[in-house]
Formats: structure tokens, sequence, C-alpha cells
């Protein structure tokens, strides 16, 4: 399998350690991620502005780079969407539906690709808030959402299931979001901050010291405000957890 | 420029406003939980929200048939029908049927495409009383303010507000803030209002073209005495209100108040096929602007049933108040709906949105809001209505993201500040984030530096990384 | 004058941007009738009980008709109209010449026409009270309802109507209710504050 691994920009600068732990995770795994440094950036943010000129430019330019993976994994359920979902306003060559294809969150991938079903290395003997991100809820159904009324599954918890010692919880308001949105919490930072701290909030109201998430964005998000706030909450990318990086 | 709504200076006030902001997103996180466990005993929910979804693809589909044999079967049994191509034309349309029959006063139950015409304050300004006969409603008009839920016109409100209102404007004790008591003030208030009411005014819900009937949900019992006691009738009907069969109609219902405020059925759920003895109806058929949405790539929103549960889940609705969005449909579906009124009044709109998803998910006929939402954002873009700030970050961001050697002097540049930005600035209100967040600690490394520090580390032979 | 001939171009402008406009032809979908779970007159009765009504249970008509008899109190005070036959109110339509005379009830009974399991709805008619107005206006509703004529669920009951040959019908589902201050629910907004149906 040639394995692509894509750093999102937000986490290579400011969340250097959710790459780290995916990559040695995936090696762990028998893997040879191979990481693509010359890609840059989804084009997400452009995109989610309604910028489409400008991010089909990103997305020309990105997708260059990602040409002949058997799958490209990425420690980003928001940039997953953008290939998965979204890369639809440039010219749909074979190598761009490839990269569509191809391009997977890394909760998806080691549930749904590899499928994997233990992690002996890994221990955390805590109780810990899981955080589904909405892209990785909503759009690359990674859990049930829980407006749907289909049966229950959650490809995160079952994966952090295999973490031994851990004991999987949730804030009382399970899946609502934590209103990061990108550009979102820049645009309107009044109530993204106020989801944000209800959303901390609510992990300190049910005695939570530890969140992870799939979603690194989000928890860049809740940290900045828990700490703001004086909330004494560690924030684990999953990442950091399956590979028994997280203490 | 300044006739653009600002949902997100609204929106803050709001949010400033703790009591309120907490009561409002108490009460419809509670809506939203009770339409939850009452849609999970229903094993057929995501089947029904498909059917409903198709019923409304294939009524706009064959639209136009549908509504003459709608018309047709009022006509036949002795209702009156117009057609309104605009607001002002419905309001006219209204205000004629009114003069003709000497009304002064009148009741009204609810109605968005009512609102959607500023007919009451039109109907008010030509010498007309207008008595609005929901309870919400009724709050907002004499508080002269815009509803701010489709279904709970002042669920912003706290009961002192209310308190205050009617002491203010009906004469009650301003000190008695009971619920219960404050209804009992409107109940009594609208019972005089009933008995010299020259006509009743409400809207629709269903239009069932087969057997030409208007369809009323309702809980408070003001919609069928307005329908029932006054001699005339007028129905104001926004034409996407048709659905085909008589068998359609209870897939609908069984969505309808479900989604809404999680209950089984609404307490009253009428249906008028024929003027009573003595009675007189009027139907007005109202477009505005829906035979156009009908034509563009937005025209699923037309599939709407109005029973505002997208508001109910949404995260950014529920703590800043429908009010904040300073249009007639709020919440994600006035985001999808609103800039096809006005693109420039509008244009900020579909960027109040962190696109959870939330709204397309509980939606019972599959209206895609999220992708509607994000539609509205390019054409926003493409029509030039964005803003500065928004374009000088596209600038940027253009810049930085286009190639990684570009986005990477972005990033140390950002780290650089990270690190060396004195607290007091960086956590400052220069910097947007810092109202509601802690900087993040900056790394000692970028992802990139780390693999180039490791690159030799790496032993791909064994694919393990040599932990440090 | 004029605005007539104005509307009939109106419409025919609307059907014209319609029929340019509409998207490619969707077929109506398969629309199944989906069953409903439980017993229907149980799941009436619970029904009922959620959204503040009550249900009294009878053998016969005869039985609930006797219960009328003995707990609706009728006086000058107490104005009763009652539509059914086995009951006779103390007010009379002649008495009531406008549908807006009936705000001086006190109590209504009717009888149902069909319930329905799923929601606890009751089907009425004008006929049901003499006059919509008089099921909307009195404080107290009490509608007899025969078991035999619940259904099981919404789809049901709307397979057994006829909405084209009934000027006006309702499905009343417990007293009028509201909860548009602060989501508090109140029993008894503008309509019926109480709602009873005798089940026989």
């Amino acid at each position: 399998m040639k394995l692509g691994f894509f750093v999102p920009c937000y986490i290579d600068a400011i969340a250097p350690q959710a790459a780290i732990s995916t990559f040695k995770l995936l090696q762990k795994l028998g893997l040879t991620p191979e990481f693509i440094e010359s890609a840059a950036c989804c084009g997400l943010p452009l995109k989610d502005m309604g910028y489409t000129h400008s991010a089909c430019k990103v997305e020309r330019s990105v997708a260059s780079h990602l040409v002949g993976y058997d799958y490209i994994v990425m420690p980003s359920g928001i940039c997953a969407d953008q290939f998965r979902n979204h890369f639809d306003d440039i010219p749909q060559t074979s190598e761009i539906e490839k990269i569509r294809n191809s391009a997977v969150d890394l909760v998806t991938f080691l549930h749904d690709v590899i499928k994997v079903d233990s992690l002996p290395w890994a221990h955390f003997p805590h109780r810990v808030a899981l955080h589904n991100g909405c892209h990785s809820l909503r759009y690359l159904n990674e859990a049930r959402p829980s407006e749907l009324m289909i049966p229950d599954f959650s490809k995160t918890e079952r994966l952090l299931n295999l973490v031994k010692g851990i004991e999987v919880g949730y804030a009382t308001r399970r899946d609502e979001c934590c209103g990061f949105g990108g550009t979102y919490a820049i645009w309107d930072k009044s109530c993204s901050g106020q989801q944000g701290l209800d959303k901390v909030n609510d992990y300190a109201n049910n005695g939570f010291k530890y969140v992870t998430s799939q979603d690194m964005s989000c928890l860049l998000h809740q940290s900045g405000v828990a700490r703001k706030f004086g909330l004494d909450i560690k924030f684990y990318y999953i990442a950091e957890i399956l590979n028994g990086d997280a203490i | 420029m300044n006739s653009q709504v600002n949902q997100v200076k609204l929106g803050a006030e709001f949010i400033a406003d703790t009591p309120h902001r907490e009561s409002n997103d108490r009460c419809l996180w509670a809506a939203r939980m009770r339409r939850d466990k009452v849609a999970s005993t229903i094993p057929e929910w995501e089947q029904m929200r498909d059917i409903a979804s198709e019923i409304k693809r294939h009524t706009l589909s064959h639209l136009d048939e549908y509504l003459v044999k709608f018309e047709d079967n009022l006509i036949k049994k002795g209702i009156k029908v117009h057609w309104a191509e605009t607001t002002q034309d419905h309001n006219d349309i209204v205000l004629e049927i009114l003069h003709s029959h000497d009304v002064s006063t009148l009741t009204k139950g609810k109605s968005m495409t009512m609102d959607e015409c500023d007919m009451r304050q039109y109907l008010e300004k030509n010498g007309i009383e207008v008595n609005e006969s929901d309870l919400g409603e009724r709050i907002q008009q004499l508080d002269n303010q815009r509803d701010s839920h489709i279904v709970m016109p002042a669920i912003h409100k706290l009961r002192s507000d209310v308190a205050r209102i009617f002491a203010d404007k009906l004469g009650s004790d301003p000190s008695n803030e009971d619920p219960a008591y404050l209804n009992s003030v409107m109940r009594a208030d609208m019972r005089k209002r009933y008995v010299k009411a020259q006509a009743g005014m409400i809207g629709c819900n269903f239009a069932v073209a087969e057997t030409g009937t208007i369809v009323m949900c309702s809980n408070e019992g003001d919609v069928d005495i307005c329908a029932t006691v006054p001699p005339l009738l007028i129905v104001s009907i926004g034409i996407e209100k048709v659905i085909p069969t008589q068998a359609d109609l209870p897939l609908f219902l069984r969505l309808l108040s479900r989604s809404s405020l999680g209950y089984d059925i609404t307490q009253y759920t009428s249906h008028i096929s024929s003027p009573a003895t003595g009675q007189e109806i009027h139907v007005v058929l109202l477009d505005n602007k829906r035979s156009e949405r009908l034509g563009n790539s937005y025209w699923e929103v037309l599939k709407c049933i109005r029973c505002g549960t997208c508001m109910n889940t949404c995260p950014v609705f529920r703590r800043t108040s429908g009010i904040s969005y300073d249009a007639n449909y709020m919440g994600p579906l006035g985001l999808a709906l609103m800039p096809s009124y006005d693109l420039h009044k509008y244009a900020r709109l579909p960027f109040s949105c962190t696109h959870c998803g939330s709204c397309g998910n509980v939606c019972p006929a599959k209206v895609p809001l999220p992708e509607l939402i994000f539609y509205w954002r390019q054409i926003v873009v493409e029509n030039k209505q964005s803003l500065f700030s928004h374009d000088l970050e596209e600038g940027l961001m253009g810049m930085a993201l286009s190639s990684s050697t570009n986005l990477q002097h972005a990033e140390k540049l950002g780290l650089w500040a990270l690190r060396y930005t004195p607290a007091a600035i960086a956590e400052s209100g220069v910097n947007p984030w810092a109202e509601w967040h802690r900087n993040p600690i900056p790394p000692k490394q970028t992802f990139r530096d780390w693999y180039k520090e490791n690159l030799s580390k790496i032993d791909k032979s064994i694919n393990k990384i040599q932990d440090e | 004058m004029n605005k007539n001939i104005n509307s009939v171009s109106a419409r025919e402008r609307i059907l014209t941007r319609i029929r340019a406009n509409h998207p490619a032809s969707v077929e109506h979908p398969d629309l199944p009738v989906f069953p409903i779970k439980g017993n229907p007159v149980n799941n009436f009765k619970s029904h009922v009980n959620t959204f503040d009504g009550k249900v009294i249970d009878f053998m016969h008509r005869e039985d609930a008709l006797k219960w009328l008899h003995e707990n609706i109190i009728q006086s000058d005070n107490c104005l009763v109209f009652s539509a059914i036959d086995g009951y006779e109110g103390n007010i009379s339509l002649k008495q009531l010449p406008k549908p807006s005379d009936a705000h001086v009830l006190n109590s209504c009974v009717g009888e149902g026409i069909l319930g329905i399991g799923e929601t606890g709805s009751v089907l009425v008619s004008p006929e049901t009270f003499g006059r919509m107005a008089n099921g909307l206006f009195a404080i107290n509703l009490y509608l007899l309802l025969d078991h035999n004529k619940i259904v099981d669920g919404l789809q049901d009951a709307y397979a057994m109507m006829d909405l084209s040959q009934v000027q006006y019908s309702s499905l009343f589902s417990g007293p009028s209710a509201t909860a548009d201050i602060e989501a508090v629910h109140i029993t008894g907004a503008q309509g019926p504050v109480s709602f009873t149906v005798l089940l026989y």
C-alpha cells in the first residue's frame, strides 16, 4: 500500500504533536507513511468562506502533490471532508477522483481500511470525554449523529476502547458543536466563544479531566477557552492516546 | 452598506445578556431533546423523511398542476381564490376584501406568509385593528418586535418581560410573572376580541390539492376560533404549501409536530374544505419569488414545512436568538432563504453558521440546509457583497495557502508572533482570539521540522520510529 | 374591477413562471402504510393522558350518559351545550344565534367521529358540537367515543376520511395548550381548559 501522509497547515504549525503521534502510530501498525512535504493546504478556509475561485487555485495546487497514493491519511476530519466532499469546483479528472476517494481521516482509515483490532502498546487509565468533531460525525460518518434515528455506531469510540484502562464518556450534549467552525471563530468570536465555553463547562460539570477528539481544530479551540476560563482539562488528539503518547 | 443585517453584532448583544441567552438555549434544546426522544420511538422515522422529501420534490416539479387543481376544488366549493405575485399585491388584496366587508377589527392566527408581507403593519396603517391570537405572536405584537422563532415567536423573552409588556399594554399585575397567570390574562383579553371580530385571518400548513382542503396545525385553539367564529375568513398560503393528496397528509403530520416541539401531534389539526353556512372564505396564494426560486439551484429550500426544528438544533441560533437575524425567517432556514429575497441586505447571514450540519439531519423534509448555506456564501462572494475583512483574509490566505513554501513562511511568522508577542498584546483586544481563548502554547517545532530532524532516525526497513 | 383583471393576470404570470422554472419531473414515491405497535385503545388512552386530557371507561354508552347526568352541573351560571342524543344541555343553538355567542358556555358535550391510538386524537366536525365555536369556546369539553371507532394511526384515520366531503373537521388532541412563555407548558390556552373522553 502506497500511503501518503498529509499534514494540515494548522496542525503542522500549532499542534505538531497530533501529526507526530499519527505518524508514529501508522508506523507501529506496520505501515510506511510517506510525508507529503510539498503539499500545503487543502483550501478549506477559502472554500468555507465562499471564495471558490481562490480555493480552486489552492485545490489544484495541492492536488498536484497528491497523485499516486492508494490512501492519503490525514489527522484531520475537516480536511478529509474538504478533499472528499468539496473538491467539486475543479475539473473532475481521473486523478482528482482518485484523490477524492483516497483521502481519509485517520479514524476512518484505522477503522474501515486497515481494520485495527488491537493496540497493545496503548494504555490510558482515565475517564475521557470523546468529542466527535462535526465534520467527522456528520459528513464522514465516523459515528451516529444524535439527530439520526439509525442504529447506533461509533468508529471513534470502538478505536478508543482498544486502549487499556480507558473509560470513554461524553458531555451531556454529546455532539453539540463546540463553535470552532474554522474562520467562523474569527468572524463571530462571541458566539464561537460562548459555544466553546458551554462545551468545556459541560465537560467540567460531568467531572471530565481529559477530552479527546479526532478533530484537532476543535481541541485547539476548546483548550484555548478552557485555559482562558481556568478549567483544568487536558485535551488530546486521538492518535496521542491510540499511540500511547498521552499520559 | 448600513442596511445590511448584522447578525453577528446583534447576536453578540444577546449573548452578553446571560439570563436571556440561557433561557433561550434551554427552552430550544429541550424541544430538540423531546424531538429526539419521540422520533426514536418511530422505526420508520428516517424512511418517512426520505418519502416526505420525495413527495415535496414531486409536488414542486408539478407545482402548476397541483396549484390549479387546488384552486379548482376551492372554487367548486365556493371559496374565493386570489393570486398575489408580490407582498404588496397580497396586502392590497387583503385590504380590499376587508374594506368591501367594512371590517374594522379582526383576529389573526400566526402565519409566516402574512408576516413575510408585513401584513399586520400594513393593515394597522390602514386603520384596521389586528389582534394576534397566538400568545407568542401577541406578545411580539404588543412589544412591537419581530418574531424570534417561526413556531415560538417570543421564546427569547423571559416571563418578566411578558409581565412587563402585559402590565403596560393590557393592564395586568406587573408583579405577577407566573406564565399561567399571564396566559389567563391573554385568554380573558382575547375572548373580548373574538366576540367583536368581523373577520378572521389564518395561515395554512398544508394545502391538499386533491380535495381542495386547507389544513392548519396549532395548539392554542385560537386558529380554529379565527377560522370558524367570524363571518369572513381570509387564508394566506404560500404556493409551495400544496401537497398532492389526502393520503400524503398524515405522513407530513406524523413528522411536523414531532420535529417541531417533540409532541406526537398538535392539539388541533383542522381541515377546511368549504365555507360554513353564512361564512365567506377567501384564499390568497402568495408567490413572492417562490416561482423564481423554483428555477434556481437552491429550489429545494421550497420543501420546507416550517416546523422550526432547524432553529431548535442550531447552536448559533440558540445562543443568539432569532431576533439577531432581523429577518422573517431566521436560523438555518433564514440563512438558506433570506438571501433569495435580498442578496445585499442578507449578505452576512450565510456566514452565521459553524457548518456543524445538525440542521440538515433534523429537517423532516430533508432540505439540504448546510449545502444551501454554503451555496449562498459563494453567491455572496461572487456578487461582491462580502465584507472588507473577509476579502483581506482571502488575499492573505490565498497567498499563504497556495504553496507549501509560502505556507511555511506564513506559519513561521505566526509561530514567531505566538512566541515573542508580549502577553499584554497577544492576550488583548487586538487579537480577536484572545477575548475567549488563551493563545496556544507555542510548540518547540513544527511537524516539518520534527520530520526533517528525525528523518535519519526513521528506519523504514523496520517501519518503526526510534523514540527520542 | 380593475383588481380582478390584475389578479387573473397575476395568476397567469405566476403559473407561467412556474412552468418555465420547475425542476425536472420527479415521481411521487410509494407511500406505505406504516404499522403502529400496540393496542390502539391502550395507545389512545395513554396519549390522551400525555396531552393532559382524561379518559373515563364505560361498559355501555348508557353508562357514559348516566355519568354526564351525575357529574355535569347545570345552572344559570353554568351553561352546558349538548349535541348528543340522550343528554340535554341547558342552552340550545337558538339561544346562541352567532358563533361568538358560545363564549358563555361552561361545558360542551359531543360525540367523536373516530379516535386515533397513535396520537390520542378525536375527530370532530361542526355537527359534533352543533357548531365548531361551541367546542372551542366551552371551558370543559366532553367527548363520547365508541372504542370500536379507535384506529391505529394517523394514516389509518385519513384513509377513512374524505376531506372533500366535509365542510370542516378537526383532530382534537387534549385541551388547548401553550408553551409560548419560557416553554412552560400551560393547559387551557384559548380553547377548552379540560378535555374528557368518555370511552364506551
